[in-house]
This record gives C-alpha cells, sequence and structure tokens, in this order.
C-alpha cells in the first residue's frame, strides 16, 4: 500500500517500474512545499526494499518497511544541508549554512558504491535538490548519470527548473501537482481519523498540499497563522501608502534571511485576491478562506474584476522577480504602489497626491 | 540479561569489534557495540555498515538478553578495569546495563538490540579455506597500493580472483600495481571475481595475526558480501561494486635490463634520495649499469631539488641486459621494498618511459608495477 496522499499518477507510473523490475536509478521529484514528496520518496524507498510479494510492496508490515519507516534502516539514507560529510573538521549540523555542498556529496558517492548492507536496494534522498551548490551538482554528475546497479537516487526539488538541466536531464522526472480536495478529504477521514467538518476545512485549506494538511490537523495554530496572515493582507489594502512602504521595507530586510516567511506572505496575498476574484464573480462557493468570507465580500464590493486581476498578476510577478533575485525592496515597493488605492474612489489614479 | 565474563576477554573483544565501530554515521546506533548472549557465550558485534565484525566471547550465561552500549564507553570502561570477573547486568524491559568489577560499580544506557542493522547472513557462494600466515603475507604485500581518494571507488578496493587452485589478489591506484598470487590447498569449483575494500582487508590482516588455525572466506550467492571466519571471530565486508580495470595487461611481458640488488641496501638508498626529493615532487633517479669484467653491475640512485641540493648513493647489482636510466615517485619505491620479506629484488625496466617491474627474488607469485616519471636527464 502505498501512504501518499493522491499523485495516482505518480504512484501508477512507479508502481510499474517496479513490478516490471526496471525503475530509474534517479528520480526527480518536484512540486512545492508540503505536496508529499518526502512521503513518495519514502514509499518508494520502501517499496524497493519490502520483503513482501511483489504485488503487495510497500506492504508496511515486514521488517525492512519498519526500519525504514523510523529512519532506522542501514540502506536508506536522507540527505539534508544538514547531512555529516567526510571531512572531520566540518560540522553541517551547526553550521547553518543552507546548501547541500560538494564534501556531502562526495560521501554520498562513496556509500552509493558500496553494496546495500541489509536491504535489496540502497536509496539516497537529496532533501531538497535545490540545495545543491553548483560544484556539488557538478560533482553529482556521473553518479547520477550511471549509479551502481544496487543504487537508488531521489532528488526532491520545488520545481524541475530548480536543478541544473544537467541533473534534471539524468533524472526520470516526477512532478506533482495539487491533490484533489476530495481525495484529501477521504485520506484525513480514513487514514486520519479525521471528523468530517474537520476534513472539509482542512482539504479546502491545504490548496492540494497533503503535508500541510496534516501538520493543520496536528496542530490547530496553523490555521489561525495563516488567517492571520490574511487579515494584514486586507488591512493593507486599506492602509495609506506610507504604512504599505513599510511594509515593503520591512519585508525587503526579511528576504535574505527568512525568504520562505516572505513568499508565504505573498502566498498568502494571492490567495486572498484569488478569494475577492471568486467572490466577484459570482462563485463564492469556490471561496478557500470561507473564514473570512465576510472581508472577502466587502473586498469584491469595492473592487472591478479588472482591478483584481491586475493585482492578482502584479503579485505573481513579485514573486517571480524575487526568485529571479530581484532587489526585494525594490520589487515590494513597486508592488504596494500597484495595489489598487482602496480608500479612494475608484476613479482616483496612484501618483495624484493631492 | 545477566553474564559474568572476565575482564581480560571482554576488553579483547572489545577491541577486536571496536575495529568496526563507525566514528562519523549517519545512524547513531552504528557507533555501539551489541551485546548478545548465545549459546554458552557472549557475542559482540559492531558494524560502520562497510565492515561488521562479530566476536565470541567466553561467558557464563545466567539470563538470555542483548542491549547495544557506545562502544567507546564501554571499551575505555572495561580496558581500565583490574584484572577480575565483570558482572553484566540487564534488568528486563530496561535499558540500563550495571557492570560491576571487583569494587567498580558502572551504569550505561544502550539502546533497543532490535534497531541494531541486522547482519547480512553470507552465504551460497563459493567458499574456500585458506592460511592465515600466507592470507596475511598477500595483504601486506598488496593492500597498500590500493587508492585512497574515493574518486574511482573499485581502485579502492582489492581484486580477488578465485580460479581453481589458485586466489589472486591485486591492487592499483593508477600509479602503481601489486598482484599477489596464493595456491589454495582445495581447488574451488568456477571462477569468481570480487573487489573487496582494501580496508576490510587491512582490517582482517590485523586480526590473522592472532590466528593458526585455516580462516574460512566464503562470498555470498548474489556477489555482495564476503565473510572471513576465523576462530571466535567472524568479519563481514560489502563489496565493492564495478569492474576492475584490466590490469594483465599493465604487466610487462619482457624487459630489456634486469638489476637484481638487496631489498634493504636499496630501501635505505631509496630512503635517503627522497630526503632530498622531498622538494622535487619527489622524483628519484635510478641509473642501472652493466659490470665489466672484475667489476660488479651497479644501481646509481639519485635526487636533487633546486637550490636546495642533491644527493647520489650506490649499491652492487647483478645486471642483465642493457643500462637503463629510469625515474620513479620515492614515495612508491619506499612502500614497496619496505613491505617486500625477500632479500633480493629484481628491478625490471624497458627504458625511462615503460613501467618499472618489482619481483621479489625466488618468492614467485608477487609482482609489483610502478609507472615511471618523466624527467630531464
Amino acid at each position: 500500500m502505498w501512504s501518499i496522499i493522491g499523485h495516482e499518477r505518480a504512484v501508477a507510473s512507479l508502481q510499474s517500474d517496479i513490478a516490471a523490475g526496471r525503475a530509474a536509478h534517479a528520480y526527480l521529484i518536484s512540486g512545492p512545499a508540503g505536496i508529499g514528496k518526502g512521503a513518495l520518496a519514502s514509499d518508494l524507498a520502501r517499496a524497493l526494499n519490502c520483503e513482501a510479494a511483489t504485488a503487495e510492496r510497500p506492504c508496511w508490515h515486514c521488517r525492512a518497511c519498519e526500519r525504514i519507516a523510523a529512519g532506522k534502516h542501514a540502506d536508506v539514507e536522507i540527505v539534508t544541508p544538514r547531512s555529516l560529510c567526510d571531512v572531520t573538521e566540518h560540522d553541517h549540523s551547526r553550521d547553518s549554512s543552507p546548501s547541500l555542498r560538494i564534501c556531502q556529496i562526495r560521501r554520498v558517492e562513496r556509500d552509493v558504491a558500496r553494496t546495500p548492507f541489509e536491504g535489496r536496494t540502497r536509496v539516497v534522498i537529496i532533501d531538497p535538490a535545490d540545495a545543491l551548490t553548483v560544484e556539488a551538482a557538478n560533482a553529482f554528475l556521473k553518479t547520477l548519470e550511471e549509479p551502481p546497479p544496487s543504487s537508488t537516487l531521489i532528488l526532491l526539488a520545488s520545481s524541475p527548473e530548480a536543478v541544473l538541466p544537467t541533473v534534471r536531464s539524468r533524472c526520470r522526472a516526477l512532478t506533482l501537482g495539487p491533490v484533489r480536495a476530495a481525495a484529501l478529504r477521504q485520506a484525513l477521514i480514513e487514514a486520519q481519523g479525521a471528523s468530517e467538518t474537520e476534513a472539509d476545512r482542512l482539504a479546502r485549506l491545504a490548496e492540494g498540499r497533503s503535508g500541510w494538511a496534516l501538520a493543520a490537523l496536528a496542530d490547530e495554530g496553523l490555521i489561525d497563522e495563516r488567517l492571520t496572515l490574511m487579515r494584514r493582507m486586507e488591512a493593507l489594502t486599506a492602509a495609506p501608502r506610507d504604512e504599505r512602504l513599510a511594509y515593503a521595507e520591512e519585508m525587503g530586510e526579511r528576504w535574505p534571511a527568512r525568504r520562505d516567511d516572505v513568499l508565504a506572505e505573498l502566498a498568502a496575498w494571492q490567495a486572498w485576491w484569488r478569494d475577492v476574484l471568486l467572490t466577484r464573480v459570482g462563485r463564492a462557493d469556490l471561496v478557500t478562506h470561507r473564514e473570512l468570507a465576510d472581508a472577502i465580500a466587502i473586498a469584491a464590493e469595492k473592487y472591478a474584476p479588472l482591478v483584481i486581476v491586475d493585482t492578482l498578476e502584479a503579485v505573481r510577478n513579485t514573486v517571480r522577480q524575487l526568485e529571479e533575485n530581484a532587489n526585494a525592496r525594490l520589487a515590494l515597493e513597486v508592488l504596494m504602489l500597484s495595489l489598487p488605492p482602496a480608500t479612494r474612489p475608484a476613479a482616483a489614479t496612484i501618483g495624484e497626491n493631492k | 540479561m545477566h553474564v559474568v565474563c572476565l575482564q581480560e576477554n571482554l576488553s579483547r573483544g572489545l577491541g577486536i569489534v571496536g575495529r568496526a565501530v563507525a566514528t562519523r554515521s549517519t545512524l547513531p546506533i552504528t557507533s555501539h557495540v551489541l551485546l548478545e548472549t548465545d549459546g554458552g557465550r557472549l557475542k559482540l558485534a559492531a558494524t560502520d555498515l562497510s565492515i561488521a565484525l562479530t566476536c565470541w566471547v567466553g561467558a557464563q550465561v545466567e539470563e538470555e538478553g542483548s542491549i547495544t552500549v557506545p562502544s567507546r564507553l564501554i571499551t575505555e570502561f572495561v580496558g581500565s578495569l583490574p584484572a577480575a570477573p565483570i558482572d553484566l547486568v540487564l534488568a528486563p524491559r530496561s535499558r540500563q546495563v550495571r557492570l560491576s568489577c571487583a569494587r567498580n560499580e558502572a551504569n550505561m544506557s544502550g539502546l533497543d538490540a532490535e534497531d541494531f542493522p541486522p547482519f547480512p547472513a553470507v552465504e551460497g557462494g563459493p567458499t574456500i579455506e585458506l592460511d592465515p600466515e600466507t592470507l596475511r603475507r598477500a595483504i601486506t604485500l598488496v593492500g597498500f597500493a590500493a587508492a585512497t581518494d574515493d574518486s574511482r571507488p573499485v581502485l579502492t578496493g582489492v581484486h580477488t580472483l578465485i580460479e581453481g587452485s589458485t586466489l589472486t589478489l591485486a591492487a592499483a591506484d593508477g600509479f602503481r600495481l601489486a598482484v599477489c598470487k596464493i595456491e589454495l590447498a582445495k581447488a574451488a569449483p568456477g571462477r569468481t571475481e570480487i573487489i573487496i575494500p582494501a580496508r576490510a582487508l587491512q582490517e582482517l590482516g590485523r586480526l590473522l595475526s592472532d590466528t593458526t588455525e585455516p580462516v574460512t572466506m566464503v562470498v555470498n550467492e548474489a556477489h555482495t558480501q564476503v565473510m572471513f571466519r576465523l576462530p571466535d571471530i567472524e568479519m563481514k565486508a560489502q563489496l565493492v561494486l564495478g569492474t576492475f580495470p584490466n590490469y594483465n595487461q599493465l604487466i610487462p611481458e619482457t624487459s630489456t635490463t634486469r638489476a637484481s640488488v638487496s631489498v634493504a641496501e636499496f630501501l635505505r638508498e631509496v630512503r635517503i634520495a627522497s630526503i632530498f626529493a622531498r622538494d622535487g615532487s619527489g622524483i628519484v633517479r635510478l641509473q642501472i649499469t652493466t659490470g665489466s669484467a672484475g667489476a660488479p653491475g651497479r644501481l646509481i640512485i639519485s635526487a636533487r631539488a633546486e637550490e636546495i641540493g642533491d644527493n647520489q648513493g650506490e649499491i652492487d647489482s647483478t645486471v642483465e641486459g642493457e643500462e637503463s636510466k629510469i625515474a620513479f615517485n620515492g614515495r612508491y619505491l619506499q612502500e614497496v621494498l619496505s613491505v617486500l620479506d625477500a632479500g633480493q629484488v629484481v628491478l625490471e625496466t624497458t627504458g625511462p618511459s615503460s613501467p618499472g617491474v618489482l619481483r621479489p627474488a625466488g618468492a614467485q607469485g608477487y609482482v609489483h608495477v610502478v609507472m615511471p616519471m618523466f624527467v630531464q636527464w
């Protein structure tokens, strides 16, 4: 039983690979955070080492499956920027570097050259492959192209473009998209024992990310955090320009150290405007954040659909610019200035400062 | 679990398996040693997932059980105790081991033995018996030539070929090659070719010096693991995957010069030359001159470094063939000469750009090839 929620196509293709005994030597699993990349990789590691009959792999109760689930299997290893390398002086668990470096990749190469210790296949999961430095990625190419026969490498990445083309072309690509809300809802009820109302709410708010839904199920605070973020977005659209620019400055300062935070805020922006647009065009039933329905309805009243579309576009451009290493503060200031002026009549244009 | 054993036995056992304990590992339990009752003995086991060592220690087993404890902690503790019986107690469903010996008592926190990586059973493949001294000698003669950097993993291993009644060990690092053949008492069926990590063989060599009984070597069916069984000790090693270069074609079949010299004298002169060669890429130059009536042939060993100085030494030699000149990395010559156990060695060359071959005189079955260095004479 594959434990992953959704992603039927990816699972089917992996299952047929394994059944036919022609699993690829390297996989590149890509998709946004929380979508289930790690869970899929872990399922694959189990399927490759499970002791049950081929059709039943992974069985979840043989010794190999249990040891992999507990992180104790000697042949399955997850390599992160915190992982060990062979250089005695390096201590990556403490050096707070966000990169996966050449010394860590060299250790992986030495590792995969050996035959598996207790299982059938040595599985190395690179999480995330986005973090590979150019030197590390280049050093990895030879092994990626032709790892020893009993090894399988699994690279996890936020998107296929997040890794070098030379790395990408050496792997079989599996791109994970959002999981359908219905599938997510069902899994939350059946596998996690969530109540129907809870499952409904989580499946709706998860935006197709099963990992987020599972985390929110365990930690109620995540939903509140998200709604707080959205309320802040709402307040900003009503705020005068100097406040918005102060916000841009604050975000700009956070960018270098805490990229993920800033991107999460921008994602909340997008989610907010999406809900506003849906309400404006009369599809309030598709709104994600129903908890904020009243505020969304008020905002929807205020703006013409095209203004909302332009704003969504502007947020998306800003995300792209940030990812392309534009000056963060500048990009965010431009975004703040291109927001519709909430407190003024729709006819007034930005720049008229009377 | 309750076991009583002698301090010296336990300490010796821990010292043996301690060689396989991982120092830096992704799996924390591999820095532990497994203690388990096995029949009437105490079994100790450790692994770094590359080699796995098991050792049985005589003990009086009062109650069966198993646990893992941090290797360094228990090894240092037991090693420091006086020679007296040690009482080892693990309360049921606990992970605290209590060791008492003479007037010392210690408690150690361990981990569940269940979580220790299961050692695979190595069976089903070819099995041969080896004389420990012959094997130890072969490992000494070959092991040092394996590569130590991981850029080509196959070269970090020793190519092991079992064919008929001959076992051939070969190691190479791209600049030199060592090949040693051992005659087996009993022929093995078929032909088996595996690459054993050089480190595993070196650890084995260390264990072999303490035994006189035949050693059993077993390869598993899939040819991914090898096991060596000694009295009360088992060593398993994960084999290196890949194809070892075909080294037979690298050994020159003919030579134009053959100089026979004393190993001790040659080693001494190479050491002296290396002092000067240190600053000049380690280049040690050899000149072989044929003798004339009454005067023996000579081997002249020299080295020079710009702005430092130079050195020249010579030794007597029985020379056949032409005069010749060749240069080698001094380190490679020193390493091979210091493991040779023969009195005389024959150096074979065919000009300054062909590999040099060293064969110990009188001892069949060993050959060492060193690539020359190109120098301006």
